[in-house]
């Protein structure tokens, strides 16, 4: 009889295991990193195994097991690369020095600083929390008036936008979720100031670049502010707030992987202005009604589905008298319709790469009754974009993209029946690769190419930057850059082929953050060419022109308990020839120098947010035709102190009282002259100064929710 | 044909016994590994106890438990006094990787969902000044969730417990509602199965709690 089936099965399957056991190997060896220096706990075992053990102090370690044959020795420890190897485990002893690589670590690596600022709740390097854009004193809940006490920035107390390093209000461009934001401020005019279309509630993270930024933004000369909107709401709530200027009603349900926010809000300085005395002469105050829904679906694990629609209508009628003119002077009234809608998906494809898609509509309709003269003034665009993010190693990212921007502006003076327009169609594509030498040293490089359909120009944008950490704390950083921005649309109309304005910008930035502090000094060049310029009914992008200085930030939350303050100080040096002068001037909202304090205290007894803030310039450059030269004379300085009171008597409800300048400082922006000399051969002038001394705010916010923490704190 | 019918039996005796040697095998090296965890101290030897939970969690694959207590070592681990911020950010990311790990193991877990909580809020605890505004009301939630899910669920009852204590402190509030909670938590830990490698901690956080809780009532 042959051997049975048991017998071999026996010895197939019994046998060996008793031999393993028998026979263990025992594995031991040292961990260093590349530089030298032991790793201790880290953990090494077989894969596929419970054997293993931890590295001790000196990185050694030692272990037993009763694995034969081919087996994966696995290194894994924090700050390293997992390390694999493959071994045979025979028996025999086994020893190993193993090196480990050091791992990028993103929470603590270096980053490009230079021109960058963000509020983020996330990241460490920030400069400002989302939350700070709504309860700094003095803002007034609007993003760009909690920017502009960031250094780089100069607060024009009468336009009320952001003005960049010397650069206009309209070198900034907005971008919502990725995408392009048209007509991103209210329509004003002249001596109004205006403030931005949305609700900064609506945004968990904002980037603010003040130069230098990355090759995936374009048609700004000087800085990209990136407004980024909440992934998901996290609860059912109902939220209601009535104000001395308006009130608003706003209700978020949310489902499983979905939810759905609407919102309607109105304000109305009408009945605010008739107990406030006022310096404008109104004939009807501002008013706003404003519809906004909300839509999120985070269909798969890492797929995110984002839908913002929102209605805006705005009115005002407003008496300018000029110098010149009689009575009340000019009658300006504004109608305003805008609808601004943003569709956008990100979602994450194999473990590599990332893609973000986004399709974004503006729709801007003003209807301008000046006196007896009737515009309507249209400007539609429409921005669709498509961007890979493709993360080759932990060393390597690389960001790519396409987009394409329309632009539709068209002007008719109704009486007249007459009507001008032009489109214009953009179409870029740019890519950035991000390149970690280690945790101290990355360096940036990246290309954007644009396409105008109107002037059929091309433009080729370098972009390059790098940083170098120099501690734990502090670093360096550099950025280069030229961007392009297309010629304002009043002049486009007439003078289509209009090559785009350029500007290079050069900038070295010190930062140095530790828990609780965080200090940041800048200095930059910008270069300007192509500048539009306007003499005898003719338009040239000709013009060129200069900024430069530097700016310095520090905050501190630690040195005094309950403390939050933080300081900014910039200093430009700007020149422009351009537009109708006939030398190169200091532009009017490009002040020397500017600073901004401000300083928060939660104060637990009184359940209160307490905050103040300071913002100065030493004055704007105005143009004075009884004195030789241009833009040869300078304002008194500016000044304005905020103060910001917000009680929570239960969590759920928050009372606000505001006051902006509460001194009552009257600040003068410029003056106008008479066009005609008086008998004496002087021009005589009238300062152009504040709507109002101070501006008064008191709310009520109420969030009703199960959730009984939930209140309107973002809200303020 | 008698022969066959042995080996089969044979063979499906040994194949079977094998299965739940493995079973025993993981049981036995988690109650090693739950063990040492209760007598660790130092951060070295929490970072053993995570290293051994991780490489059981590397081997059974479709098991939370391994993931759940290493994510729990990494978070006692980022208490630790002598650290700075990003260190203990640094721990609180592995801590969270092998959270949402488990979780993706065994959905709808309200043990999972207490430690994603928890691994939160060690992170609003790192830097309470700059993270106690976006994380506080996140964290509630998500404590809340669980509650909803397992409302006989001890940690999920302690952990919102604490969330409450600290809004209520930061308001000037009154913690009847904390106190309350960590009062029920107690009352469910009492009949907790102390036996097994199911989660269990928390007991003596909810004792604490109750002992300050009595001592505002006395003052």
């Amino acid at each position: 009889m042959k051997p049975s089936f048991t017998f071999r099965f026996i010895l197939i399957f019994i046998f060996p295991s008793i031999f393993i056991h028998a026979q263990s190997t025992e594995i031991s060896g040292l961990l260093k990193s590349s530089k030298g220096e032991s790793i201790p706990g880290a953990n090494i075992y077989l894969k596929g195994t419970f054997d293993g053990t931890s590295s001790g102090i000196d990185g050694e370690f030692s272990f037993e097991t009763s694995e034969r044959g081919n087996q994966i020795l696995v290194v894994s420890v924090i700050g390293f690369k997992n390390l694999e190897k493959e071994i045979v485990c025979d028996g025999s002893k086994l020893n190993f020095q193993l090196k480990l690589k050091a791992a990028i670590d993103v929470l603590n690596a270096v980053n490009i600083s230079a021109g960058a600022m963000e509020a983020s709740d996330e990241k460490r390097s920030v400069v400002i929390k989302p939350l700070d854009i709504v309860t700094t004193a003095g803002a007034l809940g609007s993003v760009e008036g909690a920017l502009s006490t960031l250094p780089g920035t100069a607060t024009i107390g009468n336009d009320g936008r952001l003005f960049v390093r010397g650069g206009d209000a309209s070198e900034t461009a907005i971008f919502f979720d990725g995408l392009r934001v048209g007509n991103a401020y209210g329509t004003s005019t002249a001596g109004l100031p205006t403030r931005s279309r949305f609700n900064p509630i609506l945004f968990k993270g904002t980037f603010f670049s003040t130069g230098g930024y990355s090759a995936e933004y374009g048609q700004a000369l000087s800085s990209a502010l990136v407004l980024n909107t909440i992934d998901q709401p996290i609860r059912d709530q109902t939220d209601i707030s009535l104000m001395t200027v308006g009130g608003g009603v706003s209700h978020t349900k949310v489902f499983k992987k979905q939810s759905i926010t609407a919102s309607l809000n109105y304000t109305d300085l009408q009945p605010y202005q008739a107990i406030v005395a006022q310096n404008f002469d109104w004939e009807r105050a501002p008013n706003n009604l404003n519809a906004e829904l909300l839509y999120r679906n985070k269909y798969s694990k890492h797929g995110l589905l984002k839908a913002f629609f929102s209605h805006q209508y705005a009115g005002l009628n407003i008496w300018q008298k000029g110098i010149d003119q009689e009575g009340r002077g000019s009658n300006i009234d504004i109608d305003n319709n805008y609808s601004y809608a943003n569709i956008s998906l990100k979602d994450r494809l194999g473990d590599k790469w990332t893609v973000d898609a986004g399709l974004a509509y503006s729709g801007n309709l003003d209807k301008l009754n000046i006196d007896s003269l009737q515009v309507d003034r249209l400007s539609d665009l429409i921005h669709i974009k498509l961007k890979t993010n493709y993360f080759a190693s932990d060393r390597f990212r690389l960001v790519m993209g396409v987009e394409g921007i329309g632009h539709k502006y068209e002007e008719t003076l109704i009486k007249e029946n007459a009507s001008r327009d032009y489109t214009d169609n953009l179409s870029s594509a740019f890519a950035e690769g991000d390149y970690y030498f280690s945790d101290q040293f990355v360096l940036r490089g990246g290309l954007r190419l644009e396409n105008n359909s109107l002037n059929s120009q091309w433009n080729f944008s370098p972009r390059a930057s790098l940083a170098y950490k120099l501690s734990g704390e502090s670093q360096f950083s550099l950025a280069y850059g030229d961007f392009y921005q297309p010629q304002a649309k009043e002049q486009k109309i007439v003078f289509n082929d209009l090559r785009d304005a350029k500007a290079k910008h050069f900038i070295a930035n010190y930062q140095y953050v530790k828990q609780g502090y965080t200090f940041r000094i800048e200095a930059f060049h910008k270069e300007y060419s192509q500048l539009l310029r306007t003499q005898n009914n003719d338009a040239q992008a000709n013009g060129h022109g200069f900024a430069q200085g530097f700016d310095m930030f520090y905050r501190d939350n630690a040195s005094f308990k309950g403390w939050d303050y933080w300081i900014s100080y910039s200093y430009v040096n700007s020149k422009r020839l351009f537009a109708n002068y006939n030398s190169a001037i200091q532009p009017s909202y490009a002040p020397n120098h500017s600073a901004s304090i401000v300083v928060k205290r939660f104060v637990n007894k009184l359940k209160s947010q307490i905050g103040g803030s300071w913002s100065w310039n030493d004055g704007l450059s105005y143009d004075n035709p009884n004195l030789a030269g241009e833009q040869e004379s300078k304002t008194k300085d500016f000044s304005n102190l905020s103060l910001s009171w917000s009680y929570l008597p239960r969590q759920n409800l928050i009372f606000h009282f505001a006051c902006t300048n509460v001194l009552g400082r009257e600040n003068v922006f410029g003056y106008q002259y008479s066009s005609k000399a008086n008998s004496s051969g002087q021009f005589a002038s009238a300062p152009i100064g504040q709507g109002a001394k101070r501006f008064f705010f008191i709310g009520m916010f109420l969030t009703l929710s199960k959730d009984k923490s939930a209140n309107q704190l973002n809200n303020l | 044909m008698k022969t066959l019918k042995i080996n089969i039996l044979l063979f499906s005796l040994i194949f079977s016994s094998s299965i739940k040697a493995q079973d025993s095998a993981y049981f036995k090296v988690m109650q090693k590994a739950l063990k040492m965890m209760e007598e660790d101290e130092s951060i070295e030897d929490r970072q053993k106890t995570a290293n051994l939970f991780d490489r059981i969690a590397e081997k059974e694959n479709e098991e939370w438990l391994p993931l759940y207590y290493s994510g729990l070592n990494y978070i006692y681990m980022s208490f630790g006094d002598s650290l700075d911020l990003n260190q203990r950010d640094a721990y609180l990311a592995k801590a969270k990787e092998r959270v949402e790990k488990a979780a993706n193991i065994s959905e709808e877990n309200a043990e999972i969902i207490v430690l994603i909580g928890y691994v939160d809020m060690a992170r609003l605890a790192a830097d309470p000044a700059s993270r106690g505004a976006s994380l506080s009301a996140q964290i509630m939630q998500t404590f809340a969730k669980a509650v909803t899910m397992a409302p006989n669920n001890p940690r999920a009852l302690l952990m919102l417990a604490r969330m409450e204590l600290g809004m209520a402190q930061f308001f000037g509030s009154g913690t009847e509602k904390a106190c309350d909670l960590a009062s029920q938590s107690m009352e469910v830990y009492k009949l907790e199965n102390k036996m097994g490698i199911e989660p269990k901690w928390g007991q003596g956080m909810a004792k604490q709690m109750l002992i300050s809780c009595e001592k505002k009532d006395k003052n």
